[in-house]
């Protein structure tokens, strides 16, 4: 279950500290808001990670294996992907709205391969996979919510956790 | 930092609590016009009615009071306009939680982002389109 940041991601989060620091604005997420703590930190000789931006990491992994979950049952149940491709752009567009927030030239390093959740090869079965992911993805991301420093960047994750409590209720009605 | 000082917090409470008292105002209309029967009017309404007294426990003796009456968008003559805007209600509110959770700490935050969910899934039942972004206009 790829939910959690793996140790190269947090590094990678850890790595990009200096170039939020150094340019100080981000759109919508973490770096922005308190790089003006920054320069004290660098001062003391600490090199902390942002908990912010330890947390779009771990976002962005479980974004990423959303997508890919989606696309896996997508490509092996064809009868499916109508219905399921609004659910799909959506986990995309969240993937790029943390892209977003990331601070500039920075990379969370979400790795693009990693594991997905088995797929079933029954349709009832593949829906009941999504619909356990859609509901673990909307507590995670409550709960991460609650977490994040930023504001703005625990508004994000407020909304899609609420996208995927929807999507649970979109697949109750889809057809097994 | 980050407008997340007691003051905004406060503020953001009291536009929820707003919004809550409107969608009691609107729900009433709805469950009038949908009748007794029908047990998601109900069920909205119950729950918009708790959240309304939840916040104004939370914000305590400052908490704005109801107005008399609300302007509705639209005449609601029948069905299907009492349930567009019930869909209306659940947007609305929807949007407000999404700037109270920015706006907000801790349990307050917790509460607003729980609040977001219900008004996103609520809003379905309405005839509200899943969206990428529920309460947001631009995430």
């Amino acid at each position: 279950m790829p939910a959690r940041p793996s140790r190269r991601t947090v590094l990678a989060a850890a790595v990009i500290l200096p170039a939020a620091a150094a340019t100080g604005c981000s759109l919508s997420g973490p770096a922005g808001e308190r790089a003006a703590t920054r320069p004290d930190e660098e001062a003391a000789g600490r090199s902390e990670v942002d908990p912010d931006v330890a947390l779009l990491a771990q976002v962005t992994v479980a974004t990423e294996a959303m997508v890919r979950l989606y696309r896996e049952v997508s490509r092996r149940h064809r009868g499916l992907r109508r219905e399921l491709g609004p659910l799909l752009r959506a986990h995309r567009a969240h993937a790029r709205a943390l892209g977003d927030a990331a601070p500039p030239g920075g990379d969370v390093g979400a790795p693009r391969t990693g594991a997905v959740d088995e797929i079933p090869g029954g349709r009832r079965a593949a829906l009941r996979t999504l619909r356990r992911a859609e509901r673990r993805s909307a507590d995670e991301l409550l709960g991460l919510a609650g977490e994040a420093r930023s504001g703005t960047f625990a508004r994000l994750l407020a909304s899609m956790a609420a996208a995927s409590a929807q999507h649970v209720v979109v697949l109750d009605g889809v057809q097994a | 930092m980050g407008g997340s000082d007691a003051a905004s917090e406060r503020e953001a409470l009291q536009e929820a609590l707003e919004a809550e008292h409107a969608a009691v105002y609107a729900y009433a209309v709805v469950g009038a016009v949908l009748g007794g029967d029908d047990t998601q009017a109900q069920a909205a309404y119950a729950v918009h009615r708790d959240r309304r007294d939840a916040l104004i426990a939370m914000i305590g003796a400052e908490a704005v009071p109801a107005e008399p009456a609300y302007d509705l968008p639209f005449e609601v003559a029948g069905p299907a306009p009492a349930r567009r805007l019930a869909a209306r209600v659940e947007q609305r509110c929807a949007t407000v939680y999404a700037h109270a959770v920015a706006r907000t700490t801790a349990r307050n935050r917790a509460y607003a982002a729980r609040a977001l969910t219900d008004c996103a899934v609520r809003g379905l039942i309405w005839g509200n389109d899943p969206e990428p972004f529920p309460g947001l206009r631009n995430p």
